[in-house]
C-alpha cells in the first residue's frame, strides 16, 4: 500500500461492518479470479455488510489514493476480479439480498452479490424469469455480470445484461451514491446505465440493480442437431438467422466438447457427430409449433445428420445441461485450460474455426469449441498443462492469435468475458490512440486518482507503444520462421 | 455532392474549434423543435452525408452514414423483409440516422422490441478535436474498452458527431393486427401491465379514450389474441400516428416519463404509451422543480423555457458535466441543446 500502510491498515480497520482480512493466509483465498493464470495477493480484503461500511472504505481509499478491487464471485475469465498488490480487495458477497420484486412493472431491485440464478428463482413462482444467464448462472453475481455486460445462452433473443437492467446505484470512487436510470423505460441525459455496463468495475461500485422481468414463454422447444463437419454446422447458423428465424438460443459443440460434456453430464449428446447445435425455440405454442418444423427442415438442408426434439422440460433441461456444464467438463480431460471470447461476423465462423483448428496443430495444443454460435460469440478453450514448461506461454500466444484473427474478420477481442488483464495487449490492436484516449477522459471523469481497478481493461499509450515494437518483432521473427503469410 | 463527407466534416470542426465558433448538428430538422437551440450557432449539416455502407441481411447488421434518411434506410431494409424494431418516430418529417440515434427516440414498441440504444452495435464519431473514432463495431456482442457507442444515444450531439452507424436489425414479424378497446383510466394501469405480459404484444397504448394494442407474430397466433381481447380491430397508423404525435393539438406537450404502474399525471395525460411508461400531457405548466416522479422533456411550447429537460440529480449533474468536459471541453457542439450550463 502506498503512504504508511500500517497506519491506512488501522484506519480501515476501525470502520465498522468492515470485515477487514489481511491474514495472509486468507487473503489467498482471493488471489484470483476464474483466470487462475493470473495470482497477485492484495494487500487487504474487505467484506463489508453495509452501504455505510463500503461507502467508509472506499472514501478511505479515496482520500488516500489507494486502490479499490470489487470482486462478486470471482467466476470472471479476464482477470478483471483480480487483487492489486498495493490495493483493497472489496468482496460484495454479504450484499446478497433480493430487495423488492415488483410485479406490475415487471421488475426486481436486488443487491449487487445476488446470484444470477437466485434472479429466476425468486420470481419463477410468478411465471417470470430474468433472461440472461451465463453458464457461471449459479454461482456469478449480478453486479459481476454488469460489470462484464455478461451474456448467456438466451442471450441471442433477449439481449445481454445491459438490454436487461433498467437502474444501477452506484457508489463513485469519491464514496458517493449516484442513481442511474431506475423504473422507468429510458434515462435522462446520457446513457451512463450502457457506459456502466461493461466497466469491469473501474468507473464505479455496483450496489443496487434494478433488472427486467420477462413472462415464461408459453411453450418452449430444443432441437439438437448433429453434423458431419464443424463447417456445416457453422454455416448452418448463419443461414438459419438469414431465413428470418431468431431463436432464444443457438450454441455449438465441437466433437471434444461433446465428448467431455457427455462423459461429465451424460446429456445424452450423439458421439459419432463431429459438431452439435443446441437450438431453443420459445414463443405462443402455435409459434413453436411452426417454427419447429421450419427449424427442422432448414437444418436437415443445411446438411444436418441427426435432429432431435426435446419438448419435455426435463428432457430440454438435460440437453442444456450438457452445454452449461461444459467448460468444467473440459477441465476434466486437461489440467489446465484457457477460455477465449472472441465476437466475430456469423458467416466468418467456418472458416475461423477452421483456422483455429490450423493453429491448434501448429501450436500442438488441443482446441474444444462451445460456444454461442448465434452471436457469432466464439469460446476456444485452449487445452494445456501449466505443469508442463512452456504449455502456459504457449496457450497464451495461440489465443492473442485467435484474438487479432476475430479482429481481422471484422469481430472484436471479446464478445463477453471482458478484457481484465487478460486481453490488455490486444486492446492495443482493436482501438487507435485517439480511441483509447476517448477512454481515458471516460476514466478521468468518473475515477480523476484512478483508483478503481487500475491496470486492467484498458491499456496506457505506453503500453500499447511497447507491445507494438515487440508485436512488430515478434510477428517478423515467426515470419521467418514459418514462412507464412499473416492474416 | 452526397457520399461520404467525414473529412470535410472534420475539416469543417477543426476550423470551428481554431475560432471558438460554436457548432450545431443537423440532420433534416425533424427534432429542431427538441431541446434549446442556443442562439449564434453555425450549422454542420450531416445530410450530404449520405448513404448504406454496409448491409448483410443475414447477419442482421446495417452499417449506413450519419446523414441518411429513414425513408431510404427502411426501403433497404424492406428489401429483404427486415425493419428496425425500436421504430422512430418521424414527426412528419424524413429524419436523419444520426439525428435518431442522438436523439435516442424510440416508437410505441419500445417496452416490447428494445430502443434505439439496444440496437445500436457501434459508431464512428467525430469529436471536438476534429479526429475520428470508432467504438463497438458490427457484431452482437462487444465488451471491449467502455460502451462509448451507446453513451451517444440520447447525448443530442453534445459530446461529438455521428458519422457512421451500425444498427443490429431484425426480420419483419409474418404479420401484425391492431385493435382499439374501451377502457376506464381506473384501469387502464392494470390493464396495460397484464397485457404488457403477453408474448405476441408489441403495442399497449391509449389514446383518446381507447386502450390500443398490437399483436405481432404468425397469422395463427396473433388472430387468436385479436379473437381473445374482442376489441375492434384497426389500422396499423393508430401506432405510427401516436409515434408521431398526431394527438397533440394544443401547441404544449410535455413528455413525462415514469414507472408504468404510476398514477402519477395519469388523470391528465391525453395520451399513454410505452404500456403506461410515458404520459402526454398538454397544457401541463408543469415546473420542473415540483415533479414529483420520473423525468419530463417539455417539448412543444413554453418556449420561455430555455431548459427543455427537467434537470438531473446532483450526482448525475456532476458525472455529465465531467463527461461533457472530457469529449467537449469547449461546448463546441451543441452549446446548451441539452442542459443550459454546457
Ligand atoms: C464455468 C464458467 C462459465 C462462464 N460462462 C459465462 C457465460 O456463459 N457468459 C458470460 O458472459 N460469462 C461467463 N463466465 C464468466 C463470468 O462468470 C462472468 O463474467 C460473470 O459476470 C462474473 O461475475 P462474478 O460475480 O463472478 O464477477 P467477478 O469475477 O468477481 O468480477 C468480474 C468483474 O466485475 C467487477 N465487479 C464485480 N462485482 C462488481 C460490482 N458490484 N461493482 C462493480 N464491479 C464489480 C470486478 O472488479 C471484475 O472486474 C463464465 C465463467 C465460468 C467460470
Amino acid at each position: 500500500m502506498m503512504s504508511g500502510p500500517e497506519a491506512i491498515t488501522n484506519l480501515l480497520k476501525r470502520i465498522p461492518d468492515a470485515s477487514i482480512i489481511d491474514d495472509p493466509n486468507r487473503l489467498r483465498v482471493y488471489e484470483s479470479d476464474g483466470l487462475t493464470a493470473k495470482k497477485q495477493l492484495p494487500a487487504l480484503v474487505a467484506i463489508p455488510d453495509t452501504v455505510a461500511a463500503l461507502q467508509q472504505i472506499v472514501r478511505t481509499c479515496y482520500q488516500h489514493a489507494i486502490p479499490v478491487v470489487a470482486r462478486g464471485a470471482g467466476t470472471g475469465l479476464s482477470g478483471g476480479a483480480m487483487p492489486h498488490p498495493r490495493g483493497v480487495l472489496v468482496s460484495l458477497a454479504r450484499f446478497n439480498r433480493i430487495l423488492e420484486v415488483d410485479e406490475e412493472n415487471l421488475l426486481a431491485r436486488i443487491e449487487p452479490g445476488v446470484t444470477n440464478l437466485a434472479i429466476s428463482d425468486a420470481v419463477s413462482h410468478l411465471d417470470l424469469f430474468y433472461a440472461p444467464d451465463p453458464s457461471s448462472q449459479v454461482a456469478c453475481t449480478i453486479g459481476g455480470n454488469v460489470a462484464e455486460n455478461s451474456g448467456g445462452v438466451h442471450c441471442l433473443k433477449y439481449g445481454l445484461t445491459v438490454h436487461n437492467v433498467r437502474g444501477l446505484k452506484i457508489l463513485t470512487a469519491e464514496g458517493d451514491i449516484v442513481s442511474v436510470g431506475g423504473v422507468e423505460y429510458d434515462q435522462q441525459g446520457f446513457d451512463l446505465l450502457a457506459l456502466l455496463h461493461g466497466s469491469e468495475g473501474m468507473l464505479g461500485i455496483v450496489i443496487e440493480v434494478t433488472v427486467n422481468l420477462i413472462a415464461n414463454p408459453a411453450s418452449v422447444a430444443v432441437l439438437m442437431a448433429g453434423f458431419d463437419t464443424c463447417a456445416a454446422a457453422a454455416d448452418a447458423v448463419g443461414s438459419l438467422i438469414g431465413q428470418g428465424i431468431i431463436p432464444a438460443g443457438l450454441e455449438l459443440m465441437d466433437r471434444l466438447a461433446i465428448q467431455a460434456a457427455e462423459d461429465f453430464v451424460q446429456a445424452g449428446y450423439p458421439l459419432d457427430v463431429e459438431a452439435l447445435l443446441l437450438c431453443e425455440l420459445d414463443g405462443s405454442d402455435d409459434d413453436v409449433l411452426e417454427q419447429v418444423n421450419l427449424v427442422e427442415q432448414h437444418l436437415r438442408k443445411c446438411g444436418a445428420v441427426s435432429v432431435t426434439v426435446a419438448i419435455d422440460a426435463s428432457e430440454r433441461a438435460r440437453l442444456w445441461q450438457g452445454r452449461k456444464a461444459a467448460f468444467p467438463a473440459v477441465g476434466r480431460i486437461s489440467p489446465d485450460y484457457y477460455c477465449m471470447d472472441g465476437t466475430i461476423p456469423r458467416k466468418q465462423l467456418a472458416e475461423v474455426l477452421d483456422r483455429i483448428t490450423v493453429l491448434s496443430t501448429e501450436y500442438g495444443l488441443r482446441v474444444a469449441n462451445v460456444f454461442h454460435a448465434g452471436d457469432g460469440n466464439l469460446h476456444p478453450l485452449i487445452l494445456y498443462d501449466a505443469n508442463v514448461s512452456g504449455e502456459l506461454a504457449a496457450a497464451e500466444a495461440f489465443g492473442a492469435e485467435i484474438l487479432e484473427l476475430c479482429v481481422a474478420v471484422g469481430g472484436t477481442i471479446t464478445g463477453e468475458h471482458g478484457v481484465g488483464v487478460e486481453k490488455i495487449d490486444q486492446m492495443c490492436i482493436q482501438f487507435s490512440d485517439h480511441e483509447l484516449a476517448v477512454f481515458h477522459g471516460v476514466k478521468r471523469a468518473f475515477d480523476i486518482k484512478g483508483i478503481l481497478n487500475p491496470g486492467k481493461a484498458v491499456p496506457t499509450l505506453n503500453r500499447c507503444a511497447e507491445f507494438g515494437a515487440m508485436h512488430v518483432h515478434s510477428i517478423q521473427a515467426s515470419e521467418v520462421e514459418s514462412g507464412m503469410e499473416r492474416f | 455532392m452526397l457520399g461520404d463527407q467525414t473529412s470535410l466534416i472534420l475539416d469543417q470542426i477543426r476550423q470551428a474549434s481554431a475560432v471558438g465558433q460554436k457548432l450545431q448538428i443537423r440532420g433534416s430538422g425533424t427534432k429542431d423543435f427538441l431541446g434549446f437551440i442556443a442562439p449564434g450557432l453555425v450549422v454542420v449539416e450531416t445530410l450530404p452525408h449520405q448513404g448504406v455502407i454496409n448491409y448483410r441481411p443475414e447477419e442482421l447488421v446495417v452499417t449506413v452514414r450519419s446523414g441518411t434518411r429513414l425513408s431510404e434506410l427502411n426501403a433497404v431494409l424492406a428489401g429483404a423483409d427486415q425493419y428496425l424494431a425500436f421504430d422512430p418516430p418521424q414527426f412528419g418529417g424524413d429524419p436523419t440516422v444520426g439525428g435518431i440515434v442522438a436523439s435516442g427516440l424510440s416508437g410505441p414498441g419500445r417496452p416490447f422490441r428494445g430502443a434505439v440504444r439496444d440496437a445500436l452495435l457501434g459508431l464512428t464519431l467525430a469529436t471536438s478535436e476534429g479526429t475520428s473514432v470508432h467504438f463497438g463495431g458490427e457484431v452482437m456482442k462487444n465488451v471491449a474498452g467502455y460502451d462509448v457507442s451507446r453513451l451517444m444515444v440520447g447525448a443530442m450531439g453534445t459530446l461529438g458527431c455521428l458519422l457512421d452507424v451500425s444498427l443490429k436489425v431484425m426480420p419483419k414479424p409474418e404479420h401484425e393486427s391492431c385493435v382499439s378497446l374501451d377502457v376506464s383510466r381506473d384501469t387502464l394501469v392494470a390493464s396495460l401491465s397484464s397485457w404488457h405480459r403477453q408474448a405476441a404484444v408489441t403495442g399497449a397504448s391509449f389514446v383518446d379514450g381507447k386502450l390500443l394494442l398490437r399483436f405481432s407474430g404468425s397469422h395463427e397466433e396473433v388472430s387468436r389474441m385479436v379473437s381473445r381481447c374482442a376489441g375492434e380491430v384497426v389500422s396499423g397508423s393508430v401506432f405510427s400516428d401516436l409515434r408521431d404525435l398526431k394527438f397533440s393539438t394544443s401547441g404544449d406537450l410535455l413528455r413525462l416519463s415514469v414507472a408504468a404502474n404510476s398514477r402519477y399525471g395519469l388523470d391528465e395525460a391525453i395520451a399513454v404509451d410505452w404500456a403506461g411508461g410515458i404520459r402526454w400531457l398538454e397544457d401541463s405548466g408543469l415546473d420542473f422543480d415540483h415533479l414529483q416522479q420520473g423525468h419530463a422533456v417539455q417539448y412543444f411550447g413554453r418556449s420561455e423555457l430555455t431548459e427543455r429537460y427537467s434537470p438531473l440529480s446532483s450526482g448525475l449533474q456532476n458525472i455529465h458535466l465531467k463527461l461533457k468536459q472530457e469529449f467537449d471541453s469547449t461546448s463546441l457542439f451543441n452549446y446548451q441543446r441539452l442542459y443550459g450550463a454546457w
